[in-house]
């Protein structure tokens, strides 16, 4: 089942195809990751959006060869970078490809960098290794890339330890470590869940500089709609282990396809002065990854479920141009059909509870 | 809040940690905060900036460095002893941040709810058990979970059991300390929902401590913002957020990224630059002189304080630009 929508003739710069993922344990095997496929364009930011446990961070460790196996296991999926392949190898012809083609950074800068190492070895370390670079050479482009990263002062800092900087300066930091080799693709893994807001619209606004100037794709990984809204250019909203929408950030925000999306914004407050709604909360929680069910995984929280919807799992519906849903919603069957549920805004924004009571799909197909 | 009456109002509290070599941490220096009863009060800004200091030092778990809280008129200890303790803990309240370590993991769901009643209440053990089961039902858990260990929840339902052993001994003030920071989205909208309906049932007065604007904007009905442990402004939570007066304010509210594609297109870039400076030395002048793009000579010298604006009573701004 290939979920990729766009047609090109070059290989996109990265390509991942039908990835699982699972974690060996006493009590059985989790499946973290559950069939995901997405590309990432040059130049361009993806979201992956979704709550703690969808496998986000699994996808994009997975990818950077991060998750230890065993207990993980790769049950199936490829990964290419500009065609060749990443999965299962750290190495591109050779060298590493972590670090010099792709960088990321994590979400807890306190405890992601070495504290026995001074901030500017570790951003010349990238250099040295990937680059075969002098001590002297990586520390003094060091310093430059902690004055990119609007460090004040960069040549003392360079060597200052990372206890002597706060949070926002460490994440500039790491940003700036991850950018050290100018690599094509930038992962960003909650870079600024555990910052403040100002200091979270600092770190934003320098990864969006820094993109405009090198192109870097970046791959942000956040549970945070108003990050999306800002930073994205393309999401994939992942549930369970799957991407149960993907499209560009209008798509997603105007135009959703799946029914997890519209509850996630319907649970958030909106800043419209002129409404003044109450939130609607997603009841329940995300199904167990031990046994995932057999049909949509979002089934049993869903407003919207039809008979269907828990015993067969719903292919993605293509919507739009690179926009699809997974959820039966879409099929052509369904009467009344996904925009009569969801498209006016009342509904969207108030109606979730009501229509499980009056909906006329409830069990309307089977 | 036409005739609003005030329950607890903190008189320059203030909260010094001690240092070594004479000097000290200003996490709270002279707040004035009147909270009304059945009000909700958002206290939002960054992390250091005092909020839960000032929480906790409100309802008496850090003693006050200096200035008084008066709860109902009355003035409360500057330090409390246990009989303190015992007769506030029916008045006031905590709800924690991190629903994983505010639960001891060796207690069952009843003894951890059911501990201040058992310690104040005098309630037969039976008696005891029915109101523990009777406060899992209303903030949605199961009463069959009583025997359980906080372990087998997940974050929100640790959340609904630190909300039960918060209001189990039904008090009318509670200081919930960003009680869904640690939650999903969709998850913190089942918690606020519930605090509302708890609110509206009870007659409870929240100070709602947060540094979610947008959720603090929603639930809250006025909104005090901190900033290096003294208030910058306080009002009606719609008018802060929609027009704030202080450049602070004005900052954190415009680095609240909305959910919202277009509206972020159109925004433009307001990023302060640096970081909230160290509470440990304050000089003279405004707090925020060194980060403020509007700061005068005056700033520097000359610490402001907090005012109601010439047009809008109801509102308060400690800046020397409204003065």
């Amino acid at each position: 089942m290939t979920q990729n929508t766009s047609v090109t003739d070059e290989p996109p710069l990265l390509e991942v195809k039908d990835l699982k993922v699972e974690f060996d344990t006493y009590g059985g095997s989790v499946q973290a990751v559950r069939g995901v496929s997405f590309s990432v364009e040059e130049g361009k930011t993806l979201a992956i959006v979704g709550e703690s446990g969808c496998g986000k961070s699994v996808t994009v460790q997975t990818l950077m060869g991060l998750v230890p196996m065993p207990p993980g296991r790769l049950k199936s999926g490829t990964a290419t970078l500009r065609g060749r392949n990443i999965l299962g190898t750290s190495q591109i012809d050779g060298q590493d490809f972590r670090g010099s083609e792709i960088g990321m950074i994590f979400q807890d800068p306190m405890t992601s960098l070495n504290p026995t190492m001074t901030i500017g070895r570790q951003i010349a370390e990238p250099l040295e290794v990937h680059r075969g670079w002098s001590h002297k050479k990586a520390f003094s482009r060091a310093i430059e890339l902690l004055e990119m990263a609007r460090i004040p002062e960069a040549e003392q800092r360079a060597k200052q330890y990372p206890f002597e900087f706060s949070g926002g300066m460490l994440q500039r930091a790491m940003i700036a470590m991850a950018i050290a080799c100018e690599p094509a693709i930038l992962i960003a893994d909650e870079p600024t869940t555990a910052l403040d807001v100002t200091i979270q619209a600092q770190v934003l606004d320098l990864m969006g500089d820094l993109q405009q100037d090198h192109g870097t794709a970046i791959i942000l990984i956040t549970h945070d709609l108003g990050v999306v809204a800002r930073m994205a250019d393309e999401v994939a909203v992942m549930y369970a282990g799957q991407i149960v929408e993907r499209g560009s950030v209008d798509d997603i925000f105007y135009r959703s396809a799946h029914p997890y999306t519209v509850g996630l914004r319907a649970a958030m407050p909106s800043n419209d002065p002129s409404a003044r709604r109450s939130l609607i909360p997603i009841e329940g929680s995300p199904p167990d990854l031990f046994s995932p069910p057999t049909g949509c995984a979002y089934a049993a929280r869903c407003p919207y479920a039809m008979k269907i919807c828990s015993t067969s799992e719903p292919p993605p519906f293509v919507v739009g141009q690179d926009h699809f849903g997974k959820c039966w919603l879409h099929h052509e069957e369904v009467a009344g059909g996904w925009e009569k549920i969801l498209s006016g805004a009342p509904t969207l924004l108030t109606g979730a509870k009501m229509a499980r009571a009056s909906s006329p799909l409830a069990e309307n197909k089977s | 809040m036409s005739k609003a009456i005030p329950l607890v109002v903190s008189d320059k509290l203030t909260k010094f940690f001690p240092l070594p070599r004479g000097k000290k941490v200003h996490a709270v220096d002279g707040v004035d905060l009147t909270i009304h009863e059945r009000e909700i009060v958002g206290l939002v800004g960054e992390s250091g900036s005092g909020k839960t200091t000032f929480g906790k030092t409100l309802i008496g778990l850090l003693p006050k460095t200096d200035g008084t809280v008066k709860y109902r008129g009355k003035a409360l200890p500057q330090k409390y002893g246990p009989a303190d303790f015992k007769r506030q803990a029916k008045t006031m309240q905590m709800i924690f941040q991190d629903p994983y370590s505010s639960l001891n993991p060796r207690m069952t769901v009843e003894e951890i709810v059911g501990e201040g009643l058992k310690l104040y209440s005098g309630q037969s053990s039976s008696d005891l058990r029915d109101t523990v089961a009777s406060w899992l039902s209303r903030v949605g858990l199961e009463p069959d979970y009583m025997s359980r260990y906080p372990h087998e929840f997940s974050g929100g339902q640790r959340q609904r059991i630190g909300i039960a052993r918060a209001l189990i001994l039904e008090p009318e003030f509670v200081v919930c300390d960003e009680p869904i920071s640690a939650l999903d989205v969709s998850v913190q909208a089942q918690v606020v929902n519930l605090l509302e309906e708890l609110k509206q049932s009870m007659g409870l007065t929240l100070l709602f401590i947060a540094h979610d604007l947008s959720m603090v904007r929603y639930i809250s009905d006025r909104m005090a913002v901190m900033y290096l442990g003294a208030l910058a402004e306080i009002g009606p939570a719609h008018d802060v957020f929609f027009s704030p007066k202080h450049p602070y304010t004005e900052i954190l509210i415009a680095s609240n990224p909305e959910p919202d594609p277009e509206l972020e297109r159109k925004r433009l870039s307001t990023t302060i630059t640096g970081e909230i400076p160290s509470p440990v030395d304050i000089g003279a002048g405004c707090r925020f002189a060194g980060r403020c793009p509007h700061s005068m000579d005056r700033c520097r010298v000359e610490t402001p304080l907090l005012k109601p604006l010439a047009d809008q009573p109801d509102r308060y701004v400690a800046c020397h630009l409204y003065n």
